[in-house]
């Protein structure tokens, strides 16, 4: 039986000194506004939102090792294949009340319930999972030493199954809609207190936040540059069948023109997730100028887009009046995406999705395929999801990318969905923000930062 | 006409022109050191005091600080009086004093210092309790070069690293939090050295720390995590008892624990962390603060515990706001309560007399750790990253004057006062960076020898 004594439980992220580390103080932060405070992950905004309120089991620290802020020890006995996890005593969510191996598992359980490639791939490992007073039991299906490699997924994090009441170096404070949300250091925090008293999200532009996202290689005064390895990418998506097809290669044409005006950093894209990572190019249709103009001069178009693409409203509006085009931009929530599509029979979406370069190729095509599909999602979908999912359980990196490419290509193929445009983002930091690291996934990690007083 | 007349009298020279050739600050120091101790010598040995330093003259207050310890040295040398050295610091020109000693002395000196062209002058004035009226006052200049200086500036810190001498060194497990030590009746020193979830307690066997037992330490919600733990240590008797207190900054309740044989049993828990045990107008108290929950300072406030070992509920300890700190030290002497030092999370040593009055604190900053050994010697590190400096002060007459400095190559995480072999001193934990990984080591400085 192998025990590994997780040796960085009580490590300080820095050193104890003769001048110790400053406690106090706010930063604010840029972020998309999130729905509510339950964990939605997805999304780069969501990663974050959520790895503020909520902790992980496992995560892999500035090493890339895999650490854990909740368990003292753990062991695994490939005899039997099962690991247990044993809790460190006296844990609490921010409310105070016990954090106990019993809600460890039921996380654990309502994270394979999930429909993720990373759930997946753990709902087809673990056979049963207990708990057993400050122990969590894990039994597997067959033997797999590199169990805590998936437990250290970011989607797979504690919630408390009692109300409102938070695992994460944050708890929630004041939250003005529209316009911020204050997170307020949590006393009770695993990982212990951060140096932070709270972080303050920002849900709009001004004023500046300590740190943001923006285009790479802007020289933004008293910031410093951090690649977040961080991209956006944007499709149009049809998520009703019947549409002309000229209509539809009109409107993709008008997008990806309207995208190139913004700036270099809106490069056209000709994939499904990003250019460089993908295995293959699709060729998208464009029209002539004069050809796309006189589709659309009539087509009496309704252009749905996800509220994280507002910034785009004001110059798309001066961008149609240029073009004598008249296209209705209508912003929808994420949350409220499903419902309308059923309800109002949307034919022209614009989403986005903002990706980590380290995800891998097959979880991004598999999170289009899942979250672009809506009403066409069938049967073919569903057995190329689990394609996809066999193939990267491979760890081959060749057999995933030929699948990658086959997804990809019948997806196009089947036409409702178009690439448009794809952004990199670097995080921009403010100089007085020390101890400032990220992730492997681009998320700050915020436990021991500090920010120094003007 | 006698003496005891002549000292009834207001004397005073005019002071134009000066009575010997200008030979430097060591003549000045001279000069007015004999002066005082001619108004103030007499049929008895008479408590002695400065209570007031103005600079006015072209001296940095560095310098002027050396001047001060130069006559503070004579006079302190004189067997005709008890000389009571409270200053503090010297800043912006002038002196921070202790002033308790003042409360019972039973002469009270002012120095002045003025330039003349390009010498220094130095009036000192003698008040008399007894008399109520100023019963002395003496000028004297002296012509003071830049070379005269620079060798003092270079000379004065010749001896600062040759006070405290380094006694004993171990590596020790990384989040040592605290350590204390204690004499069994046998004559056995015991250490107990103070992690997160236990103390381990060591002999002495030739010359080299011994384990013999570790007490596990379990506590109970709430409970706060910390990214920086902290914590502290206390062992103390009373009668043939023997008490250890524990406290961190993940719970808000300390542990008082008693040795039953072998074993230690819980006494109770505590609202705060004690660091110290006083009597204070013949009452014992445990005197501690309380850790802002998670955070690596004490919260702005300290507590005072009548403290009885009898089981049922005690008192609520008596409060007192002081700034939030990270160390905090109480002195006394003769069993009497003097002063509390303390290093705030502003890094500025803030010191309190007997009646908690704050003298303004200085303004150069300091390190994180402080302790006081004896209440004569007040240790503290320096305000500084990689590397440290243990430096020492005297502070026994209720001044502070700070004496020896030693470089160290780490961090001091913290200073507590104890004994090794009998020698009273200083333990020191040292982070040091070695090869990319940082260890931990223990050292005892062991304070020098009375000449």
């Amino acid at each position: 039986m192998r025990v590994n004594r997780l040796a960085s439980l009580l490590l300080p992220l820095i050193l104890i000194a003769a001048i110790k580390v400053p406690f106090g103080g706010e930063i604010t932060l840029r972020l998309n506004e999130p729905a509510s405070t339950d964990p939605s992950p997805t999304g780069y905004s969501g990663a974050i939102f959520t790895s503020l309120l909520y902790e992980n089991l496992f995560f892999l620290n500035e090493r890339g090792e895999i650490d854990t802020h909740l368990f003292h020890t753990t062991s695994y006995d490939p005899q039997s294949r099962v690991l247990r996890l044993h809790l460190r005593p006296n844990l609490s969510f921010s409310d105070g009340s016990p954090l106990t191996a019993a809600q460890v598992a039921a996380s654990l359980k309502v994270f394979m319930g999930h429909d993720l490639l990373s759930s997946s791939r753990l709902n087809r490992l673990i056979k049963t999972v207990r708990s057993e007073q400050d122990t969590v039991r894990i039994e597997l299906i067959q033997d797999a030493p590199t169990i805590l490699e998936l437990l250290a997924a970011p989607e797979l994090v504690v919630v408390s199954g009692q109300g409102k009441t938070f695992s994460g170096p944050f708890t929630p404070g004041e939250w003005v809609k529209g316009q911020s949300f204050q997170l307020k250091a949590n006393p009770f925090y695993p990982g212990g207190r951060t140096c932070l008293d709270s972080v303050r999200l920002l849900f709009t532009d001004t004023p500046t936040a300590d740190i943001l996202l923006a285009s790479p290689g802007k020289k933004i005064g008293h910031y410093r540059e951090m690649d977040a390895g961080v991209y956006q990418s944007a499709y149009l998506v049809f998520p009703q069948p019947g549409n002309s097809v000229n209509i539809q290669v009109a409107l993709t044409t008008f997008l990806r023109e309207f995208f190139s005006t913004l700036g270099p950093s809106f490069r056209p894209l000709d994939s499904l997730i990003s250019d460089a990572e993908s295995p293959i190019t699709i060729r998208v249709k464009t029209f002539p100028e004069a050809k796309m103009k006189s589709l659309l001069r009539y087509a009496d178009i309704k252009l749905y887009a996800l509220v994280s693409l507002r910034e785009m409203e004001e110059p798309f509006r001066r961008y149609c009046e240029a073009n004598r085009v008249h296209i209705e931009l209508l912003f929808v929530e994420p949350a409220q995406l499903t419902n309308i599509i059923k309800t109002s029979g949307i034919r022209f979406l614009l989403i986005d999705k903002t990706w980590q370069r380290k995800t891998s190729v097959a979880e991004k095509v598999a999170r289009v395929i899942r979250e672009t599909t809506f009403t066409q999602f069938d049967e073919k979908y569903l057995r190329l999801l689990n394609e996809l999912d066999e193939t990267a359980r491979m760890d081959d990196e060749k057999l995933v990318m030929e699948q990658a490419a086959r997804a990809i290509t019948m997806v196009v193929e089947d036409g409702f969905i178009l690439p448009i445009f794809q952004r990199n983002f670097s995080l921009y930091v403010r100089e007085r923000i020390s101890n400032l690291t990220l992730d492997p996934l681009g998320r700050p990690r915020l436990l021991g930062v500090t920010k120094e007083a003007p | 006409m006698n003496r005891r007349a002549i000292s009834l009298r207001l004397w005073v020279f005019l002071s134009l022109a000066p009575l010997l050739p200008a030979q430097g600050l060591d003549r000045l120091a001279g000069l007015t050191a004999d002066s005082i101790l001619e108004a103030t010598s007499g049929g008895t040995v008479a408590d002695v005091t400065i209570i007031r330093l103005e600079n006015h003259s072209f001296l940095s207050d560095a310098e002027v600080q050396k001047l001060y310890n130069t006559i503070a040295a004579r006079l302190e040398a004189a067997p005709s009086i008890r000389f009571h050295d409270a200053l503090l610091s010297v800043q912006d020109g002038r002196g921070q004093f202790n002033q308790t000693p003042q409360q019972t002395a039973a002469f009270l000196v002012a120095l002045s210092l003025v330039t003349n062209q390009t010498r220094v002058g130095i009036g000192s004035a003698v008040f008399s309790r007894r008399l109520e009226r100023l019963t002395a006052f003496k000028y004297w200049e002296a012509e003071i070069g830049r070379p005269e200086l620079l060798a003092l500036r270079t000379l004065a810190d010749s001896f600062a690293p040759t006070g405290f001498s380094l006694l004993h060194e171990v590596e020790v497990r990384d989040h040592l939090l605290d350590i204390a030590g204690d004499r069994e009746p046998g004559g056995e020193t015991r250490y107990y050295f103070l992690y997160p979830d236990e103390v381990e307690i060591f002999t002495v066997e030739e010359k080299a720390m011994r384990r013999v037992m570790a007490l596990p330490l379990s506590w109970s919600r709430p409970f706060y995590p910390a990214q920086f733990p902290e914590g502290r240590i206390l062992v103390f008797r009373q009668g043939d008892d023997l008490y250890l207190t524990v406290g961190t900054n993940s719970s808000p309740n300390s542990r008082i624990l008693n040795r039953k044989g072998a074993n230690w049993e819980s006494v109770r828990d505590v609202p705060f962390v004690p660091f110290a045990r006083l009597t204070i107008n013949r009452t014992p108290f445990l005197i501690g603060a309380p850790y802002a929950p998670g955070k690596n300072s004490f919260a702005g406030r300290m507590c005072f515990l009548p403290w009885t070992a009898t089981p049922g509920t005690p008192p609520p300890p008596y409060e007192k706001v002081f700034p939030p700190f990270f160390a905090a030290e109480f002195t006394g002497k003769d069993g009497v309560f003097q002063s509390v030092h303390l290093v705030g999370t502003d890094y500025l040593l803030h010191f309190y007399d007997a009646d908690f009055s704050e003298q303004p604190p200085e303004t150069e900053r300091h390190g994180g750790a402080l302790a006081v050994c004896q209440d004569s010697w007040l240790a503290l590190s320096a305000f500084t990253r990689g590397e440290d400096r243990l430096q020492i002060a005297a502070i026994a007459e209720g001044g502070r004057r700070f004496l020896y400095r030693t470089p160290l190559p780490g961090e001091i995480a913290f200073i507590r006062a104890g004994t090794w072999e009998q020698h009273p001193g200083f333990w020191v934990l040292l982070n040091v960076d070695r090869d990319g990984t940082t260890r931990s080591t223990l050292q005892f400085w062991g304070a020098p020898h009375a000449g």
